[in-house]
């Protein structure tokens, strides 16, 4: 051992604490910073590792999958729930809405059974009938509108995965030829998990490290996003059955269809919205709309308007069940025309005989609806299902948010800046700072006593 | 386990966003005394909201329906009551002049007075209220009644609805009341005792007396069954105002929130968010870097 050994011992221990300060500072001028992983030295006996390598991120592979599961998860929640509030709005009691419509429709039939003969009681039953369309109408624009908005989200969804994609796999370049260089790559590997971590708020992703700083990004885990060498898979929306859109993704220039693995995310979420709860309601919507017209014309064919005439529609024919409520209209035969309403069993009694009014206001209480409803159970039982849809999406938001709330708990945990514990470290390395400093100037001493002794 | 400055932040900021969220729902609830304002707050109170709403509206429409049958039928009632009285003076002058001591010019004057009252009854007979010939079934817009007495209304009873399932008669028809078509018809009897007067024939006048009961008791018939049909329209209307009542109650339960309970909510909702925004301040800023 010589003295050059001690002044050496001191200036690695220097270096090495220098370096841990710098990791330290690091970590805590980056306590708020989006994304960041903290930084974390290990001083080794020979105190040589540190130098070579600089300090690590602190990370933990288990819960970064994790995390990845649950952005996947809330995003997919959230956008469902997005989507299918409107539901709230569709059938929200108040003027204007289905229930309040029907209501008047309803009432008015029954006031044609008490004044047949009244042209302002016969107008009033045009009326109401007019504003039920009208309510149909709205109701079915709205869920049209909503239908269009998922599908917008879907694209505008996969847009931003593709151009993150794009990011994700020049970053990996970056990471290769940094670390390959000797260089640290930790800000780098922040930022493309910050990425990642934005792809799988869309969709569905799964992350496997190739050992050399590249990646290998997979959608739903059988679909490469990211190659290894830095090739990107975009994905895109193609329009299927029923205007659900389909998720398609480029392999080997042949378009694959891969909606089947888009489960989650945002992405998932829109899909599954506009697919299920919002197609599901506009049919039963449909249905109906179908019924009230098909039992409506029933009973009021078979009646005579006071022009002694039979066999007119109270409400447009449809030609299937799909479309009824955005088609619903009054009939031409009857629109604008109040004598032609079918108040009487027979002609030689109208204006006054109000036979057929009572039938048209049995209709209410009818079970002519599925599941041998009456108009008003169903339109209940629309409400109670669209109702539920929506507070199970909003539930689930709050779960799935909940969920990703304690994984990113449980990161910060591992990954995240605790200021105190950061000024500790600074303490610990600055007194073993001072110390190299001691071990320095007492072999300096030593130097200079044993050159003194030689003089 | 490490707790790291945004896990302090994050946690707080969640907590704040909550109270807030509770404050905003127990203030709309506070202010507008709904609990239910939108299917997804309660979809089962929502969807049998609808249901009860439904029916209330249907049941005040069979109230106002049961009203004005019931009134229809009172003033019928009235009519049938002015009929029955023509009826009994036309058999009281037939009384008076069936025996020996009434003379041949009382019998004239009876015949007068009796003509008098055919003439009455078709007018009591073509009775029109608010529009409608009482009497002329589903032809209410016509007269019942053609002035030889002939009945060219509907022999139907009106019927109108009250609530769903539940039709209430609205009326009488002619025929049931002055009898149609039969040699015993309240007109044909009157026009036979004038006869029977103005002939001074008493055994014909003594004989009428039996049809002018007939069809007194006819009247009577007639007059049962409006007062039934009365009964059952102000039992249907009853019905129908309970109904309304109770979905009125009903919806009342399902959708709105009870002042106590709201301003309760309220009360507790802000404390929570008061304690949120106190623990808010309270987070150790300093530390060991602001060097305390």
């Amino acid at each position: 051992m010589s003295i050059a050994s001690i002044l050496n011992n001191g200036v690695k221990g220097m270096n090495a604490t220098q370096m841990a300060t710098q990791a330290a500072s690091t970590n805590i001028s980056n306590a708020a910073t989006v994304g960041y992983t903290r930084r974390s030295t290990a001083i080794l006996p020979d105190q040589s590792l540190i130098a070579k390598s600089g300090p690590k991120r602190v990370v933990e592979p288990f819960i970064e999958r994790r995390l990845l599961g649950a952005k996947s998860g809330s995003g997919e929640a959230s956008a469902q729930a997005t989507a299918v509030r409107v539901l709230d709005n569709v059938f929200a009691e108040g003027d204007g809405s289905l229930g309040s419509a029907l209501d008047a429709f309803q009432v008015s039939m029954a006031n044609l059974g008490a004044r047949p003969e009244d042209t302002a009681t016969r107008q009033q039953v045009l009326s109401t009938a007019g504003n039920l369309a009208a309510a149909f109408g709205n109701a079915s624009a709205q869920l049209k509108t909503a239908k269009a908005e998922a599908n917008e989200a879907v694209s505008a969804g996969l847009a931003q995965v593709n151009d993150r994609l794009h990011q994700i796999a020049g970053l990996g370049t970056e990471i290769q030829k940094a670390e390959i260089n000797g260089e640290e790559a930790s800000e780098l590997r922040d930022q493309r998990d910050l990425l990642i971590g934005e792809v799988a708020e869309r969709v569905p992703v799964t992350v496997l490290d190739q050992g050399n700083g590249q990646i290998s990004l997979m959608l739903g885990g059988s679909y490469q996003l990211v190659t290894p060498d830095g090739k990107v898979g975009e994905l895109s929306a193609v329009a299927g059955e029923g205007g659900n859109l389909r998720i398609q993704k480029t392999v080997a220039g042949a378009k694959v269809d891969v909606t089947e693995q888009v489960k989650s995310g945002s992405v998932g979420g829109a899909l599954k919205a506009r697919a299920g709860a919002l197609t599901e309601a506009g049919n039963k919507l449909d249905q109906l709309a179908s019924d009230i017209t098909k039992a409506y014309n029933t009973a009021h064919s078979a009646g005579y308007g006071t022009d002694g005439i039979s066999g007119r529609n109270l409400f447009a024919e449809q030609v299937s069940v799909s479309g009824s409520a955005e088609n619903f209209a009054v009939s031409s035969d009857v629109l604008d025309q109040p004598s032609h309403i079918a108040a009487a069993t027979s002609a030689s009694t109208t204006p006054s005989d109000n036979r057929n009014a009572l039938a048209l206001a049995a209709v209410a209480s009818a079970p002519i609806a599925v599941g041998g409803q009456t108009v008003m159970e169903a339109l209940s039982s629309l409400i109670g299902y669209s109702g539920s849809i929506v507070q199970n999406a909003q539930q689930s938001e709050s779960f799935s948010s909940g969920a990703l709330q304690q994984v990113e708990s449980l990161r910060e945990n591992v990954s995240g800046v605790s200021s105190d514990e950061e000024m500790v470290e600074m303490m610990k390395y600055q007194r073993a700072y001072q110390a190299s400093l001691k071990v320095i100037s007492v072999a300096d001493q030593m130097m200079s006593d044993l050159l003194n002794i030689r003089g | 386990m490490r707790v790291t400055d945004a896990a302090v932040f994050n946690n707080v900021k969640r907590q704040m966003s909550q109270a807030r969220q509770n404050v905003l729902t127990a203030q709309e609830q506070a202010g507008t005394g709904m609990r239910v304002q939108k299917p997804s707050d309660d979809p089962v109170a929502a969807a049998a909201a609808r249901r009860e709403t439904s029916r209330q509206k249907l049941a005040d429409a069979g109230v106002s329906a049961s009203e004005e049958v019931t009134l229809q039928l009172e003033s019928t009632d009235s009519v049938l009551n002015d009929v029955f009285a023509a009826l009994t003076s036309a058999h009281d002058l037939a009384l008076e002049n069936a025996t020996a001591t009434a003379s041949s010019e009382n019998r004239t004057n009876a015949a007068y007075q009796v003509r008098m009252i055919r003439e009455q009854m078709v007018s009591l007979g073509n009775t029109n209220l608010a529009g409608r010939y009482v009497f002329a079934g589903y032809r209410d817009q016509t007269p019942a009644f053609a002035q030889d007495g002939t009945f060219v209304g509907d022999p139907s009873s009106k019927e109108l609805q009250v609530l769903p399932g539940l039709n209430v008669k609205a009326g009488i028809s002619g025929d049931k009341v002055f009898g149609s078509g039969s040699p015993d018809d309240m007109f044909s009897v009157l026009d036979k005792l004038a006869s029977a007067l103005d002939a001074n024939d008493q055994s014909g006048v003594r004989d009428l007396l039996k049809d002018l009961e007939t069809n007194q008791s006819r009247m009577l018939a007639a007059r049962s069954q409006v007062g039934v049909m009365i009964d059952s329209a102000r039992v249907a209307g009853a019905a129908a105002s309970q109904q309304s009542l109770n979905s009125k109650l009903q919806i009342g339960r399902l959708v709105e929130v009870d002042e106590i309970t709201a301003a309760t909510n309220l009360v507790q909702a802000q404390g929570a968010l008061n304690a949120a925004l106190a623990i808010a301040q309270q987070i150790p800023t300093g530390g060991l870097v602001g060097g305390k």
